[in-house]
């Protein structure tokens, strides 16, 4: 359950780590 | 003697974790490569073949060839479906505006309520005239009516379920989600059902998330936006679930006196629906301009991509064969109620 929450944490640190990338100009364009 | 020796070096505290620095090297290079090759044979492909088909097949050919040279083990720590899931998802409310999570989750909120009380119970009573385990029937029940894996996994620890049983459930959830990933998109196309209504029947129907948002994005943009909300809905109940199961556990099959705390139900809440609001408030103030959000929209992808390869790359095959005839008949029939009750209630909802 550990694993688990750290998780969900993780990608919540992570996702919002990008977008301040995207905000800051630093990842300004992403091809898909 | 040995053992003593080795927690005694100095060395040996960073041993396993250098060891173990090949394999997250070697198997996060085959999960970023298998998500740039679905990304491109995407584009070559004909339409009807979306990315996340082409993820989740390339995920199983890699994972059939390392499963059969026996080094599965070894290469599996960038495997992370739920990860990679999760953090897409706190991007993707970065693309969508508070004001639709807010009218679509509403909604959502209600299906979820209605879906995954019905289908509990029916789940639960099907498993019932199987005679399965009791352990088993709570696990699954929990499984086909939230949201599968991390549902089951709550479920698990709250009825205290063997480690197999919960192995048992995971394998049958991911393998109903697959199938039924590629054929729902295609179904509602056939039946004319809207972005909206086919986005919810799929986030009310598939029990793992990753291929709710895979059915979704294989449909249109509109209908993965409405069933990952949908889904996330539904998801937010884990804990009430599973403090509800742990209530029934101990009082009525264990008569034990100790009772769960109803802090559980904050403790099993997903977080990243926090990440995922939060991030579409900060969307709608207005912090980033259009052409971020074209770049939050790629990164999106990517994250989601790397979960669809993982999807395939998760699946243990050894387990598949261990399935016995029963569960996967109870699991078949509450996954048949569970797609009609669900295409129902989505019509009624979403339908206008």
């Amino acid at each position: 359950m550990k694993l688990v929450l750290s998780e969900d944490w993780g990608a919540v640190v992570l996702g919002f780590l990008l977008i301040a990338l995207v905000w800051g100009g630093v990842l300004s364009n992403v091809p898909w | 003697m040995h053992v003593a020796q080795q927690a005694a070096s100095p060395h040996a505290r960073w041993a396993t974790p250098l060891r173990r620095i090949p394999g997250l090297v070697l198997s996060l290079a085959i999960v970023l490569l298998l998500a740039l090759l679905a990304n491109r044979f995407s584009r070559w492909s004909p339409r009807v073949i979306e990315y996340p088909l082409w993820a989740v097949g390339l995920g199983l050919i890699v994972n059939l060839i390392v499963t059969a040279g026996g080094v599965r083990g070894q290469i599996n720590q960038a495997f992370r479906t739920e990860l990679y899931l999760k953090t897409g998802l706190v991007l993707m409310g970065a693309t969508i505006n508070f004001r639709d999570i807010l009218t679509i989750g509403a909604r959502g909120i209600i299906q979820a309520l209605l879906v995954v009380t019905t289908v509990f119970l029916v789940t639960w009573v099907v498993s019932d005239w199987l005679r399965l385990d009791q352990k088993l029937k709570a696990v699954m029940s929990a499984a086909v009516a939230i949201c599968g894996i991390s549902a089951a996994i709550a479920a698990a620890g709250a009825v205290l379920a063997r480690k197999e049983q919960l192995a048992y459930v995971t394998t049958l959830v991911i393998l109903f989600a697959l199938p039924l990933m590629v054929i729902q998109p295609y179904l509602a196309n056939l039946m004319g059902l809207s972005p909206s209504v086919a986005g919810a029947w799929i986030g009310g129907n598939i029990d793992t998330t990753a291929a709710v948002v895979g059915a979704g994005a294989i449909h249109s943009e509109q209908a993965m936006k409405v069933a990952s909300i949908v889904k996330m809905s539904q998801n937010a109940l884990i804990g009430v679930v599973a403090f509800l199961l742990a209530l029934h556990w101990v009082v009525v099959v264990e008569r034990a006196r100790e009772r769960p705390r109803p802090k559980e139900i904050w403790v099993r809440f997903p977080k990243f629906v926090l990440g995922f609001i939060a991030a579409s408030l900060l969307v709608t103030l207005g912090l980033l301009d259009p052409a971020q959000v074209k770049a939050v929209t790629g990164l999106r992808n990517w994250f989601l991509t790397l979960a669809f390869v993982s999807i395939g790359l998760e699946l243990r095959f050894r387990e598949v064969k261990a399935i016995g005839g029963r569960p996967a008949l109870a699991y078949l029939a509450a996954s048949v109620f569970n797609t009609s009750f669900a295409l129902g209630i989505a019509w009624i909802l979403f339908g206008r």
